[in-house]
């Protein structure tokens, strides 16, 4: 079954064009980077599988079903930015999402954060920016869920935490589900990917499986991307 | 899942509403403290009794305005900022979400209502030295308005002559008016807030000027809607010749005037939040474009 699936999907603010024509399938079980350089629309086209914006034209399908309650059931989204709220404790924050949603698993929030020593009576606030993401990131990765989009997740922050956060990320996701990330840091990602979509211009330019590319071409995908996208 | 999105919203707006309701206990406590010391009895200290009355009345309008503003603000960051990113992919409809803000945004005011008209009645019992509730609106309602010396030497009106309803119609008339008035004012708050969302730049400034658009277009719609009232009785006045103008009659002409009001109010607030209700739905249905 297909686990994404988006058709002839446009979005344009006001008179420019940010998505166009994109024609899409994703199946569970794989990693994929969604790359591209600044612009080129890949916050755009998570915010649009996400529910966060309205299609000028085109739809979008998660487990065959149109964007609505039953699509945000199986998707798990980690945003650029916090979207916490601050003066919440992180207590509060993993009773919140152990109450919406049914795929959330608090004990493997805890153990995460105990790994980590994040005390969860602390407040947001009182954290640093690189914990913050990393709470984030516990949350989104807690739940068992069919879809990860993860938006420029290693994006900010030290290598050290980079490692960490790549290994929750592969320690914590179900074999069945699938992991969209986006990133521009892909020498980074390049080596837990299992296919690349590349973005420019709210065009797909790319969309094929890492063997395929390394075998086809005989690059990484990062010497691919910098040759693609070379300005 | 409504029951658990407005358990959270409950929650998340308690933080300020709590200290906000605590303030109302306090003022109230401190004006039955004044009234105690029997300050008000004594004639050379009537200013300060007047500030102090003044003062009152103005600390529970402006928490009134700070409760209304603080929810609509909580409902823009929660739907509209960064934590929309966070609202809007729950597992919820879209108006779910919504009508949760909404009713616990009205109960909220609701809270702040029940608490103003009971920190009144205490301090009016305090200083009535606790008669029955109902014989001090009883008396309100049956206060004269029109005396001897207004109109002819043996006629006087009450509020409930006047206004055409029973001190009983009146109360309940009263509290379906605020009923409707909350959600009036947060249905009109939180539609501003969602229809502002429709401009592509400067959200926040769009939703201020479809607030103020709101407000102008009800002002109008309440003048027309007062003068179609007032016309008939107005030109029937004017048609009356000088000093035939009996006691009895003036107070119909008053009565048709002022006991239309209350309906016309309660209708056109009751349609106007209606159709920003509907309007919001739609738009947080069909229109989200999160920054």
């Amino acid at each position: 079954m297909t686990l994404l699936e988006c058709k002839h999907l446009s979005k344009r603010f006001g008179k420019r064009n940010v998505l166009s024509d994109i024609n899409l399938q994703l199946s569970g079980g794989h990693i994929i980077g969604l790359l591209g350089p600044n612009g080129s629309g890949k916050t755009t086209l998570i915010k649009l599988i996400c529910g966060l914006l309205t299609p000028t034209s085109g739809e979008i399908y998660v487990n065959e079903a149109p964007i609505g309650t039953s699509s945000k059931k199986v998707i798990s989204y980690l945003p650029d930015h916090s979207y916490l709220n601050d003066w919440m404790r992180v207590r509060d924050i993993i009773d919140y999402f152990d109450d919406f949603y049914e795929d959330f698993d608090s004990m493997r929030a805890y153990d995460m954060l105990a790994k980590l020593k994040i005390n969860p009576s602390d407040k947001l606030k009182t954290m640093s920016k690189g914990t913050k993401e990393k709470v984030q990131l516990i949350l989104v990765m807690s739940r068992r869920a069919d879809l990860y989009i993860l938006d420029e997740p290693i994006a900010g922050v030290d290598p050290a935490a980079r490692d960490y956060i790549l290994d929750t990320i592969l320690s914590n996701y179900d074999e069945h589900a699938s992991i969209l990330i986006s990133t521009h840091l892909i020498s980074d990602i390049e080596n837990i990917l299992d296919e690349i979509i590349f973005l420019q211009n709210g065009v797909i330019r790319l969309h094929a499986s890492v063997d395929d590319i390394r075998q086809q071409e005989q690059k990484s995908i990062d010497a691919l991307f910098r040759e693609v996208f070379k300005c | 899942m409504l029951g658990k999105l407005i358990k959270h919203d409950f929650k998340s707006t308690s933080k300020v509403m709590i200290p906000i309701s605590f303030a109302f206990v306090a003022i109230t406590l401190l004006g039955v403290l004044f009234l105690g010391t029997k300050l008000m009895q004594r004639e050379e200290l009537l200013p300060l009794t007047i500030t102090l009355l003044v003062a009152y009345i103005l600390t529970l309008v402006t928490l009134t305005m700070v409760t209304q503003i603080y929810l609509i603000v909580h409902f823009y960051r929660n739907m509209f900022s960064a934590q929309g990113y966070l609202t809007f992919t729950l597992p919820s409809s879209p108006q779910k979400i919504f009508h949760s803000k909404m009713l616990v945004g009205c109960a909220w005011m609701l809270l702040i209502s029940v608490l103003s008209v009971v920190s009144a009645l205490v301090l009016i019992g305090v200083a009535s030295g606790f008669e029955n509730i109902s014989s001090i609106i009883q008396e309100i309602c049956s206060m004269e308005l029109f005396t001897a010396g207004d109109l002819d030497a043996h006629f006087s009106a009450s509020l409930t002559d006047v206004m055409g309803y029973t001190s009983g119609q009146l109360v309940l008339l009263t509290v379906i008016l605020t009923l409707v008035s909350i959600y009036y004012n947060i249905s009109i708050g939180f539609g501003s807030v969602t229809i502002g969302q429709l401009y592509a730049k400067h959200k926040v400034v769009g939703a201020v000027l479809v607030y103020v658009g709101f407000y102008l277009l009800m002002q109008i719609l309440s003048t027309i809607t007062i003068f179609f009232i007032c016309l008939r009785p107005v030109l029937d006045i004017l048609a009356t010749p000088e000093g035939e103008l009996e006691g009895m009659a003036f107070i119909q002409m008053m009565r048709s005037i002022y006991q239309p009001m209350f309906p016309s109010m309660i209708l056109t607030q009751l349609g106007a939040g209606i159709l920003c209700h509907i309007a919001s739905i739609l738009i947080v249905n069909k229109k989200v474009n999160l920054d």
